[in-house]
């Protein structure tokens, strides 16, 4: 099955953003690779089991662009994430405390955190998604956790 | 709440802008690509950096350590074992360094000036760098880590600091001038600068 780009882009839109920003921390780079995602979506001609497939597919390509991106020459730091975060509409001060203790984790337990914790992911579709072992993702999962519990202390709680 | 509940609330916050869906929405009505803003800003950089242009024709690209991450960076020779490598810094502003990389062989260690070669593989290698900042702190990097060394100089302007990093001891002097080197068997001496 296909969705339409239209279609695609109204469902997924935004969790390919979050997981893009996850990842370079830079709202326009993230609306660039949203951009582009949904470019190779629309060029691509490919068939999809479901529209979870299509979801997951979408979100490797935003991770993978978002990965180049910040490694690549041209990576700019345009708006700090901490600038952009005074933008964002947090219900409850503790929504801004636990998005800034996110985005103070290392890249790559970031990546993780979010697609566990935001994408729903299990261990294994994230080591498909991140094409990694599935042993390195549940490590970067424990050390993300406790690095968060450090930060924001009662308000995350254990063991999950 | 879960903490996947907190954490789902928390970036529900995120939305991509309505600009882009307007771009999105054109591709399946009028059957045309729009144009990244990479690409135009890469119009904009070409005209700013057009005498790097040149730079950037002659030289090599390769990559290097710098602040602890590894970034794109183009070499250029100068003379035996000495390079000029051009990058962007973390303000997107371009800056040369000369580097000079000599290579110990033979059984007394003399040195010799590395080979191109051998200067982009010593390049790629986790390195350390020195950052005199603005704020008249120093900072040394290697990768994943920073460490201040602000007050560490000594009476002559000179900074020993040692380092365990991946298996390995790393001797390093910093001269409150700005130059730096390390070695792995021992201290670098002072006239190393020279």
């Amino acid at each position: 099955m296909k969705l339409t780009v239209d279609e695609a882009f109204d469902k997924y839109k935004d969790r390919v953003f979050s997981a893009a920003f996850s990842v370079c921390q830079n709202p326009a780079d993230a609306d660039d690779i949203v951009q582009n995602t949904f470019l190779k979506y629309h060029s691509l001609d490919l068939d999809f089991v479901s529209e979870i497939h299509i979801k997951a597919w979408l979100i490797r390509v935003a991770v993978n662009q978002a990965k180049d991106l910040v490694k690549s020459f041209w990576h700019k730091n345009k708006v700090t994430w901490e600038e952009y975060m005074d933008e964002l509409p947090f219900e409850e001060a503790a929504d801004s405390r636990l998005f800034e203790a996110v985005m103070r984790l290392p890249r790559k337990y970031r990546i993780v955190i979010h697609l566990f914790y935001y994408e729903d992911y299990s261990v294994s579709e994230i080591a498909d998604i991140l094409n990694c072992r599935e042993g390195t993702v549940k490590s970067q999962l424990n050390r993300g956790r406790k690095l968060l519990k450090s930060m924001l202390l009662e308000e995350w709680n254990d063991d999950e | 709440m879960t903490n996947k509940e907190k954490y789902k609330k928390s970036f529900s916050a995120l939305h991509t802008s309505a600009e882009l869906l307007l771009e999105v929405r054109s591709m399946e009505k009028n059957k045309k690509r729009p144009i990244p803003r990479w690409a135009a800003a890469c119009a904009a950089v070409v005209m700013t950096f057009g005498l790097s242009l040149g730079i950037y024709a002659a030289g090599k690209m390769i990559k290097m350590w710098r602040h602890g991450e590894k970034i794109d960076a183009v070499m250029e020779y100068v003379d035996n074992g000495i390079y000029n490598v051009t990058f962007k810094d973390e303000n997107g502003e371009e800056k040369t360094h000369k580097h000079t990389m000599t290579v110990k062989e033979g059984y007394y260690g003399e040195e010799r000036p590395a080979t191109e070669e051998e200067f982009i593989e010593g390049m790629k290698r986790p390195r350390f760098d020195v950052s005199f900042k603005d704020d008249d702190t120093v900072w040394v990097y290697y990768p994943g880590n920073a460490i201040e060394v602000t007050d560490q100089f000594d009476e002559n302007g000179l900074c020993h600091l040692t380092i365990n990093f991946s298996g390995d001891t790393y001797y390093i002097l910093i001269r409150d001038d700005g130059f730096f080197a390390s070695d792995t068997n021992d201290y670098p001496t002072p006239d190393w600068f020279n």
